[in-house]
C-alpha cells in the first residue's frame, strides 16, 4: 500500500513539473472554468426564471445538483480522465506503442494505467464545484451529518463506477481504435446535469441501470439534499463493485490482444 | 477566385474525413447532446402550462431544430486553424495557389457533410417519436436563406478569431468564451425570447442569436413579419460586418506572421 502512495505521490509530482512548464495555461484554464460554471449555473438560472420547480425540484436543489455533477467531473479530470486517455484517446500509447513500456514497468499494468497522468488544474473546478454547492446549501440549508455522510459514501460508490466504465471503455481500444469510446460516454455523462427522472421513463432507467449516471450525479445529489434513500446506497455499492471487477476482467483479457505498434 | 481549386480541396477533405467517419460521429453526437439534454428539461419545467407562448410540442420542434441547424452552422476550423498557424503549417497553405480562406472553407464543409446524416437520422427519429407536424414549404426557401446568412456569420466570427493567433499564442480562452456567448446567447440553452430582461434585449442584439437562434425561430413559426424582417437586416449587417471584419484581420495578421517551427 505505501509503495502505491509512493507510486501515485512520484506521478502527481511527474505531471505537476510538466503542467508547471508552462504558467501562461494556469490563467488559461481558469477562465475555462470559470466559463464552463458560467454556463451551466446561467442555464439553471433562466430556467427557474420561467419555472418555480423542475419535476419536484427546487432551484437550490438543481444548483446542487449541477454542482454535484461538476464535482464527479472534476475529480474524473484529475486523474481518471488523463490517465486512460494517455492509454486510449487520441494519440495516446496504444496508437504510439508506448504501451511497450507500460508493461515492462514491474507494477501491476491496470493500476500504472489508472494513475499514469494527472492533470492538476482539475483541483481549480473542484473547488469552483464546492462553491456551488456550497451556494446551493445557503438557501437551501446545510444538510444533516447523516445526509454528509451518506452523500460522501455515494460519491465514492459513483467514482467506483466512473472507474468502471472508463476502465473497460479503454479497453475497448485494444479492439477497436477507431474512435475514443470514452468520448461518447462523457457525452452521455452530460445528461447529469439535471435529474435523471425528468427523461422519459425508457430513459431513465437506462440511465439508472445500464449506463449508471443516476448512481454517478442523481443519487449523490438527493443525498445532499436530504431527499435521499439510503436504501439505494447498497445496489449502488454492489453495481460499482460488480463493475470494477467486470471491467478489470475485461482489460486483463483485452492486454492479451496487444500486439505494439508497426514501427 | 481559383473556385476550381478550392472545389478540389473540398473534395479531398471530404474524401479524408469519410475515411473516419465513426470519430467524426462521436463528435457529432457531443454536439447532440446539448440540445437533448435542454429539450427534455424545458419539456419538464413546461409540464404545467406554456412557458412564453413555447409549449410543449414548439420545444420539441425548437430543439430537433437547433441539432439540425446547429451543426449545419458549427464552425469546427477555427480550433484547427489557430493551430496550423502556430505549429507553421500556414506556411504551406501560403504556398498553394489558393487563398488560406479555402483551407477553412473545405474542413468546414466536409465535417458538416459527414456529419449531417447522423444527426438527421436522430432528429428524425426524435421527431417520429414525439409526433412532429412537418413545417409547411412555403418556410423551407426563406429559412435556407436565413440558414446560408447564419452560417456565413458564424464560421467568419470564429475564423477571425482563430487569425488571432497571428499575433498571440493564447487565443484557446478566447475561442472558449466565444462558445460560452454562442451558447447563452444564441438559443442553444434556450429560445432567446425566453432570455430573461436585458440579457433577452442584448440577445436580439449581438450576433449571436442570427448564427443559430434566428433560422430556428423562423422554422417553427414564432416570429411575425416585423419580427423576421428585423432578423434578416441584423443578419445582412453582421454577415457584412463580420466579412469586412476578417479581410482587415487577414490582411494586417499576415504581415506579422513568422513561420515558427516547420
Amino acid at each position: 500500500m505505501v509503495r502505491y502512495l509512493k507510486l501515485v505521490k512520484t506521478l502527481f509530482r511527474q505531471s505537476m513539473q510538466r503542467e508547471l512548464a508552462f504558467r501562461a495555461n494556469f490563467g488559461v484554464n481558469v477562465i475555462h472554468s470559470t466559463l464552463h460554471l458560467v454556463g451551466g449555473v446561467g442555464g439553471v438560472v433562466v430556467l427557474f426564471a420561467h419555472s418555480d420547480t423542475l419535476n419536484g425540484w427546487d432551484f437550490s436543489q438543481t444548483l446542487a445538483l449541477l454542482g454535484v455533477y461538476l464535482l464527479v467531473q472534476s475529480l474524473k479530470n484529475l486523474f481518471i480522465g488523463p490517465s486512460l486517455a494517455a492509454l486510449a484517446g487520441l494519440d495516446g500509447h496504444l496508437w504510439t506503442g508506448e504501451f511497450d513500456f507500460t508493461l515492462l514497468k514491474p507494477v501491476p499494468t491496470q493500476v500504472l494505467v489508472s494513475l499514469q497522468a494527472w492533470s492538476p488544474w482539475a483541483l481549480v473546478d473542484t473547488l469552483l464545484s464546492i462553491v456551488v454547492i456550497g451556494l446551493a446549501m445557503r438557501t437551501a440549508g446545510v444538510p444533516h451529518c447523516g445526509d454528509l455522510l451518506l452523500f460522501l459514501l455515494s460519491l465514492f460508490a459513483a467514482l467506483g463506477l466512473l472507474y468502471a466504465i472508463l476502465l473497460f471503455l479503454a479497453a475497448v481500444a485494444f479492439w477497436y481504435l477507431g474512435t475514443p469510446m470514452m468520448w461518447i460516454f462523457d457525452s452521455i455523462l452530460q445528461m447529469g446535469r439535471f435529474p435523471i427522472r425528468i427523461y422519459p421513463h425508457s430513459m431513465s432507467l437506462i440511465l439508472t441501470w445500464v449506463i449508471p449516471v443516476g448512481f454517478i450525479v442523481t443519487i449523490p445529489a438527493e443525498f445532499l439534499s436530504g431527499q435521499g434513500t439510503a436504501m439505494l446506497l447498497l445496489p449502488g455499492f454492489a453495481l460499482s463493485g460488480l463493475l470494477v471487477g467486470l471491467a478489470s476482467h475485461f482489460f486483463r483479457v483485452s492486454v492479451r490482444r496487444y500486439s505494439s505498434a508497426s514501427s | 477566385m481559383n473556385w476550381r481549386g478550392g472545389i478540389a480541396l473540398v473534395g479531398k477533405t471530404l474524401f479524408s474525413y469519410t475515411s473516419s467517419i465513426g470519430f467524426f460521429w462521436t463528435l457529432a453526437l457531443g454536439w447532440l447532446m446539448g440540445p437533448l439534454i435542454y429539450m427534455f428539461v424545458w419539456l419538464a419545467a413546461s409540464q404545467e402550462g406554456p412557458i412564453a407562448g413555447y409549449g410543449q410540442s414548439d420545444f420539441i420542434l425548437y430543439y430537433v431544430g437547433l441539432m439540425l441547424v446547429n451543426q449545419l452552422t458549427y464552425p469546427c476550423s477555427h480550433w484547427t486553424i489557430g493551430e496550423s498557424i502556430q505549429s507553421g503549417t500556414l506556411s504551406v497553405w501560403l504556398l498553394r495557389p489558393l487563398a488560406v480562406l479555402y483551407e477553412a472553407v473545405a474542413s468546414d464543409v466536409a465535417l458538416k457533410v459527414v456529419c449531417f446524416p447522423f444527426v438527421v437520422v436522430i432528429a428524425a427519429g426524435l421527431g417520429f417519436l414525439f409526433h412532429i407536424d412537418p413545417v409547411p414549404w412555403s418556410r423551407v426557401g426563406p429559412f435556407l436563406v436565413f440558414l446560408v446568412l447564419a452560417q456565413i456569420i458564424r464560421f467568419m466570427f470564429a475564423y477571425t478569431l482563430a487569425l488571432l493567433s497571428l499575433w498571440t499564442q493564447e487565443i484557446s480562452a478566447l475561442l472558449k468564451v466565444n462558445d460560452t456567448l454562442v451558447f447563452l446567447l444564441a438559443g442553444q440553452m434556450v429560445p432567446t425570447v425566453l432570455l430573461p430582461g436585458m440579457l433577452g434585449e442584448l440577445a436580439r442584439l449581438l450576433p449571436y442569436r442570427y448564427m443559430l437562434g434566428f433560422p430556428i425561430e423562423y422554422l417553427t413559426g414564432q416570429l411575425t413579419g416585423s419580427e423576421i424582417m428585423f432578423g434578416l437586416r441584423m443578419q445582412m449587417g453582421w454577415a457584412l460586418v463580420s466579412i469586412v471584419v476578417q479581410q482587415w484581420v487577414w490582411q494586417r495578421g499576415i504581415r506579422h506572421y513568422t513561420a515558427v517551427g516547420g
